[in-house]
């Protein structure tokens, strides 16, 4: 592919802080100005900024004042649930959720969402039980990643080229994966007894296990992937406005396609360390992904119509529905009252957004009349 | 039953769309409402039909007085809007169409009395179509006809149509005068916007013109002429005989010199509305395209951004053959910057930055070690906006918040700093206040001297002219004339853009 003709050849040619000019169009006018601060007096901000502060003030309140809620009520109801052994167990537990809402993250981001997750997990895990007494850790680590990394393709290639809505797309492809896992180990739980599969069960430094800094350390990358690479930026352009990013000229059909095969591929990955971390590769680990990988990254303050949102947020998300069920198997409760009471969070916070939208409608009403 | 209007005022902020416009309309006339875009056509309509509240100023039907609250008040006074886009249930029967609302007053709903109820106002109109059918199995000139006949069934006493021919064939259009006739002979009142003045000097009893959201004259469309017409729209003396030169650009090869910025020989797209265009334009070169809607001057910005690629004739940029372009990526990296008409809905992420909507299509320049740095970002930004007097608080507020000229201003900075050779506007001061627009007519200037070639295609007809070195008119696909210097006049423009309609 041929480069942009101006812009590659001017980039290269300046340095920093070279906001690039075009040839010509007073480059003396563009210097000064990065040198001084804008001519122009930000124009009565007061209005904006009390919006602002409160729409974030608002959203802090959805995820932030539901985890304290929920930190003090487990505080007070359980003598155990401030404890060292606590905190890690709560981290060990997020680590499937978080994996695969690292990845829903990028999707949503986009504009996108990925319902076959819980299908891929449990595909993810049967292919890393079946294939890692064979092969080892790392080639049956790659295996289970090229296959949820497939199954992602497909997925992304139906929604861009077939133009096939992405709900009805990925719901067809969570029936497939998860139908294709209990084929893998024909409906069978197995044991993994090979040395190499306990792996990510092992422990590592502060009394966490492997699995979860495989978690820490994805979480950071892709945060940082998302906030700070270009490719990052895209998606959050197209998840902004699809249509404006295609006639800008990003890559808008590549980098949808792409957030699938990143979703699938982190979901897929998910679940072999699911598998290793309990011993067992089952084709229904993980089924839950689903919902709850989209409700962590929506608590985490993203838009389901894109454009909005981040790690950092879904990464909070993750920890609150992780201390919620934590917290109940703490308090004996049933896990089937674990499934309703993440249901109600997830209203709650949805509720918060939508509240936050009004206001910050009407304080932009406000401003023009 | 006469309609009466009386300093019928609309205020947007400081913007006045409407300014006390007064006229009358007695049975079975129709009034066509002439004007430049933006010159409160729609909005007095809008008004008229209940969708819009008026600031000051009363309409009274039969001198009883009118207020509507909402287009439901006007319908049950008699007052109709078929607007430009219509508005219909694409799988419910035709019958149904028509009898929307009521459906015959049944409580159960059976189709064949559906059927036969429709068919005495399918029959008043010779509207001659299967009453049963799906309405998407119609034309869209029979769904035009469906709206009229839908407004009888609602007793219409006045009837408002929006530019109802701009979609239709010359045989299309013929049908529906002669159902406008029917409908004058039912004493039906007809307030009719249309930009071909020809249809408006056969078909219209009487004119009324608007300008800048006044009425600047009304007057029997028997008394008129085209240069009569014009010069009211426009304001400046009438000029009857535009002389229209015949295709004009022929791409004289340059021996010499650099090699056109943009040649187009013959490019054509069947169905797309594109036959033998052929034009050479220079590096520098501010070229602007006019005509009416859908005469081909969308059909070309569509071809040089890849969402129409032409399928004959030849495309050159920068010396450099290209065949067609299929995506606006395929675009750029032939050098083309596209900035689309729709800014909400296809230029901005509203709900993003300011900062990130003017560095979204271009982040690769900001990076630093493969990630994106917000200090140069940052850096970037604060020299474009003290450079476009961006109004603004901070640059990470949403762009939403901003005025459509601010909105606009940072738009276009997004397409200009990629640095592309050619950069493609689809109208560019559109829903922008005064100052700013000439601010970007400034900036546009400015871009172009250091050697940027600027396409634009524009529906303001000031601009067209004010802002192009060259004005390409464009009529039913063709490239018809190209007008520069002291040709390029707006009654010249004007004129070769309906040259079609004098001539049939």
């Amino acid at each position: 592919m041929d480069p942009i003709p101006n812009a590659a050849g001017t980039k290269a040619a300046q340095s920093p802080p070279a906001a690039p000019q075009p040839s010509g169009v007073e480059p003396t006018a563009l210097e000064a100005a990065s040198a001084a601060p804008p001519a122009t007096q930000p124009a009565a901000p007061t209005g904006w900024v009390v919006s602002r502060w409160r729409k974030s003030l608002v959203q802090s309140l959805g995820v932030g004042l539901c985890y304290a809620i929920v930190l003090v009520f487990f505080s007070v109801k359980l003598d155990n649930f401030v404890t060292t052994a606590n905190v890690e167990t709560i981290l060990d537990g997020a680590t499937l959720l978080g994996i695969v809402a690292v990845g829903q993250t990028f999707l949503i981001v986009g504009g996108g969402f990925d319902l076959s997750v819980g299908g891929v997990v449990p595909l993810g895990a049967v292919v890393f039980g079946t294939t890692v007494g064979r092969l080892g850790l790392v080639p049956a680590m790659l295996v289970t990643v090229v296959v949820g990394a497939g199954v992602g393709l497909v997925t992304g290639l139906i929604v861009v080229y077939g133009k096939i809505n992405p709900l009805i797309t990925t719901l067809g492809m969570l029936s497939i994966a998860g139908g294709a896992a209990y084929i893998v180990v024909n409906g069978q739980t197995n044991e993994l007894t090979s040395p190499a599969a306990g792996f990510w069960g092992n422990s590592a430094p502060l009394g966490l296990q492997t699995g979860t800094w495989a978690f820490i350390g994805l979480a950071i990358v892709g945060g940082l992937f998302l906030k700070f690479s270009v490719y990052g930026r895209s998606v959050y352009t197209i998840g902004g406005n699809r249509e404006a990013a295609e006639l800008a000229g990003l890559r808008v059909n590549a980098i949808a396609i792409s957030t699938y095969v990143l979703t699938a591929a982190c979901a897929a990955f998910g679940g072999a360390i699911a598998a290793s971390q309990l011993l067992a590769s089952a084709p229904d680990i993980g089924t839950d992904t689903t919902l709850n990988s989209i409700a962590a990254v929506v608590l985490g303050g993203a838009a389901l119509t894109g454009g909005v949102g981040g790690m950092s947020g879904t990464i909070l998300g993750v920890l609150l529905l992780g201390t919620i069920s934590d917290g109940l198997a703490l308090l004996q409760v049933a896990s089937f009252y674990q499934t309703v009471i993440t249901g109600a969070v997830l209203l709650v916070a949805v509720g918060f957004s939508r509240a936050r939208d009004v206001l910050a409608l009407s304080s932009f009403v406000r401003r023009r009349i | 039953m006469t309609l009466e209007v009386r300093e019928l005022s609309k205020t947007y902020g400081n913007t006045d769309a409407l300014q006390a416009v007064s006229f009358a309309a007695y049975p079975g006339q129709t009034l066509a409402i002439l004007g430049q875009n933006g010159a409160g056509k729609s909005t007095l309509v809008k008004i008229l039909a209940g969708v819009l509240p008026a600031t000051a100023g009363s309409m009274a039907l039969d001198g009883k007085p009118m207020t509507f609250s909402s287009p439901r008040d006007a319908l049950k006074a008699g007052i109709v809007l078929i607007p430009q886009e219509l508005a219909y249930l694409r799988s419910l029967s035709v019958a149904e169409n028509i009898l929307i609302g009521s459906w015959n007053g049944q409580r159960v709903v059976s189709q064949r009395n559906l059927v036969g109820a429709a068919a005495e106002f399918a029959g008043a109109i010779g509207l001659d179509v299967d009453l049963a059918a799906p309405m998407f199995a119609l034309t869209l000139a029979q769904c035009q006809l469906v709206e009229i006949a839908k407004a009888l069934s609602r007793n219409a006493r006045v009837v408002l149509l929006d530019e109802p021919t701009a979609a239709l064939s010359d045989v299309e259009a013929a049908r529906l005068f002669e159902v406008l006739e029917r409908l004058r002979q039912r004493g039906v009142i007809t307030l009719y916007i249309s930009h071909r003045l020809d249809e408006v000097l056969t078909h219209t009893d009487r004119a009324l013109i608007l300008r800048d959201g006044r009425s600047v004259a009304c007057y029997d469309t028997a008394d008129a002429s085209r240069g009569r017409l014009i010069g009211d729209m426009i304001g400046g003396s009438a000029l009857d005989s535009a002389p229209v030169t015949a295709v004009a650009d022929s791409g004289q090869p340059s021996s010499d010199g650099p090699p056109a910025a943009l040649r187009l020989s013959a490019v054509s797209h069947r169905g797309g509305g594109l036959a033998d265009v052929s034009v050479t334009v220079a590096a520098g070169e501010i070229i602007g395209l006019f005509g009416v809607r859908g005469s081909g001057h969308e059909a070309m910005i569509r071809t040089l951004v890849g969402l129409q690629p032409h399928d004959a004739g030849e495309l050159e940029i920068g010396g450099v053959p290209r065949g067609p372009l299929r995506s606006p990526l395929q675009a750029r990296k032939a050098g083309v910057a596209y900035v689309p008409g729709d800014r909400k809905k296809q230029g901005l992420a509203l709900d993003q930055s300011l900062r990130q909507n003017l560095t979204a299509p271009q982040l690769g320049r900001f990076t630093k070690l493969g990630a994106v740095s917000r200090r140069r970002e940052q850096e970037f930004f604060e020299s474009v906006a003290s450079r476009l007097r961006l109004k603004y608080a901070t640059s990470t507020q949403p762009i939403r918040e901003l005025s459509g000229g601010n909105q606009q201003k940072i738009l276009l900075a997004s397409r200009i700093y990629m640095q592309t050779p050619i950069l493609i506007i689809d109208e560019p001061t559109r829903g922008v206040d005064v100052g700013a627009r000439s601010e970007i007519h400034a900036l546009l200037t400015e871009v172009a001297e250091t050697g940027t070639t600027i396409v634009f295609a524009t529906s303001d007809l000031g601009e067209a002219v004010s802002l192009s070195d060259r004005l390409l008119v464009f009529q039913a696909g063709r490239l018809v004339s190209s007008l520069s210097g002291a040709d390029k006049t707006g009654a010249n423009a004007l004129s070769a853009a309906g040259q079609q309609f004098e001539v049939r």
